[in-house]
């Protein structure tokens, strides 16, 4: 957890002493729920089975855990999304660094996602089970979809705003048309797939729950209809938090490799002044 | 000779206007090996433009250029360009920005890394190898340029305004340094500047450039170097140059379009 606020730390660009408030924060949240839940359950406010404890959502934890198939849900939901999000992202790059590069394919894609775009990726998600069945296809196909068009938004402004001088001087260099892109082209563009791929991991999310919600028998968003239809409260907020700390582990992942690959990048508002 | 331009035309203005004014009008002129020439004029006489068409970024409307007698025909690694604004890589470092030039011409690693060295220590950029342009001086980022150019070993090195973005006193290292590292290298250098005094301590010859878009005059300064720019003679090139300049600014201050349809 100490990388949750070294992230944290960097990207807003805060001074060590914030963490504090921080924790102070995160486990008052947890002791105002605990103490509420409790206080509800013997005063009865309101029905007690609505708002389960922290605690009493650990034990349902526990015993998921105990029946072998907490690990099943976490482990599917994790594979369905990095395979969905790897297929939309790829497939993003490759598409916007072509309708980047020339401007007769950007007049031909722009109406065309104009078109598409405004269409919530949710309400395909039924055409795409007629399209592909029921198993594993469609959920990543919709993960993939939902992943794909911001990262082809972002891709195609980071290939447009390459600046010339550096193709320029790459050509000069006796570059070719295949080592401008890789050398000059992706790399000044890569930023800015990044923050696409930032933006679109929210919305692969989001696919993911919807997508295991409908016709799946395994996930995090299985476990959260599948508690649903038993009024297991505790493991619908089981499921809810575990997909929350699966969107933080793999946000770090996104947040470390660009970190690694963006060490020539300085600057931004942090970096204005010295404090 | 090492580079020719023969009679080059070159305007923006679609071939297809009635007037099309005309950036460059029938510059012909000539370097042989290891000289140095620079491109002198106000700002809008198309001495940039001149670079661009050496370089192959632009296409003469008419004439040519040939470097060891080959028509230009596009960008290539025969010529080197150093840019104003540097144009570094700012993902690469010092080392991998230097050794662009090598690796995609198919150099081997091991050599790529021995001539980028070498280069790196002709700049005086030893220690700085791992550093990123980012967290270069202006100064330092231009020696990176330079060092990036002549890493390709190019027959001409072109160079716009390379020093225009520094400051005085850095401008003035950067001048000497770059006649260092001329001697020593000995490549064929075109200079494009407007600074008088940058000319005539630098060049075997200064071509003066009109706002017209013609060659006013070539004048050959046989000054040994390093030259003192407060002798007699260095001064006495200074003033003709200035002479040359202003009567050309004046007289022709309204760049009017003259006609000119192509064959």
């Amino acid at each position: 957890m100490q990388d949750v606020a070294q992230v944290w730390r960097l990207r807003r660009g805060q001074p060590l002493a914030v963490d504090t408030t921080r924790w102070v924060t995160i486990a008052t949240f947890f002791l105002g729920w605990q103490a509420l839940a409790v206080y509800n359950a013997a005063h009865q406010v309101f029905n007690p089975v609505f708002l389960p404890s922290p605690a009493m959502v650990l034990g349902a934890g526990r015993d998921l855990l105990r029946a072998g198939v907490l690990y099943l849900h976490i482990l599917q939901s994790a594979w369905r999304l990095l395979i969905g999000f790897s297929l939309g992202t790829v497939a993003a790059v490759l598409v916007g660094i072509l309708v980047g590069r020339s401007r007769r394919l950007e007049s031909i894609a722009a109406p065309l996602l104009d078109l598409v775009g405004p269409i919530p990726p949710f309400a395909l998600l039924p055409v795409f089970i007629i399209w592909f069945g029921v198993g594993e296809l469609p959920k990543l196909v919709f993960i993939a979809y939902a992943t794909f068009l911001p990262v082809l938004a972002y891709t195609v402004d980071g290939v447009k705003s390459v600046n010339p001088l550096l193709i320029r001087s790459a050509y000069s260099l006796g570059a070719s048309e295949m080592q401008i892109f890789r050398r000059v082209v992706l790399k000044s563009a890569l930023p800015n797939i990044f923050v696409g791929m930032r933006v679109s991991l929210a919305l692969s999310f989001s696919a993911l729950v919807v997508a295991e919600m409908i016709g799946a028998d395994a996930g995090l968003g299985y476990l959260i209809i599948d508690s649903r239809n038993f009024f297991r409260m505790a493991n619908m907020f089981l499921a809810a938090s575990l997909i929350g700390v699966e969107y933080t582990l793999f946000s770090l992942l996104l947040g470390r490799v660009e970190a690694r690959l963006f060490r020539w990048r300085k600057g931004g508002y942090a970096h204005a002044l010295e404090r | 000779m090492k580079l020719a331009i023969e009679d080059v035309y070159k305007s923006f203005d679609p071939p297809t206007a009635s007037h099309r004014r005309f950036v460059l009008r029938g510059v012909t002129l000539q370097a042989a090996q290891g000289e140095f020439i620079s491109l002198l004029g106000h700002s809008g006489c198309g001495k940039s433009t001149l670079l661009n068409l050496i370089a192959g970024y632009i296409r003469p409307d008419r004439g040519q250029i040939l470097i060891d007698g080959m028509r230009v025909d596009g960008p290539g690694a025969d010529r080197g360009v150093v840019f104003q604004e540097y144009a570094l890589f700012p993902w690469y470092t010092v080392h991998e920005n230097i050794a662009f030039g090598p690796r995609v011409r198919g150099v081997p690693a091991g050599a790529a890394r021995e001539m980028t060295q070498r280069y790196i220590a002709l700049v005086g950029l030893t220690g700085f190898e791992h550093v990123y342009p980012d967290a270069l001086s202006g100064g330092m980022k231009q020696r990176v340029g330079i060092a990036r150019a002549l890493a390709n070993e190019p027959i001409v090195l072109l160079m716009d305004e390379p020093f225009g973005a520094l400051d005085a006193l850095t401008r003035e290292a950067m001048r000497q340094e770059l006649l260092r590292i001329w001697l020593q290298v000995r490549p064929t250098v075109v200079f494009v500047t407007h600074s008088i005094a940058e000319a005539v301590a630098l060049s075997d010859r200064i071509a003066v450039m009109s706002l017209r878009g013609t060659l006013e005059g070539i004048m050959p300064v046989e000054l040994p170097r390093p030259r003192d720019p407060h002798t007699p003679q260095f001064l006495g090139h200074v003033k003709t140059l200035e002479q040359m300049l202003t009567l050309n600014g004046t007289s022709s201050h309204a760049r009017d379009p003259v006609a000119y349809r192509g064959e």
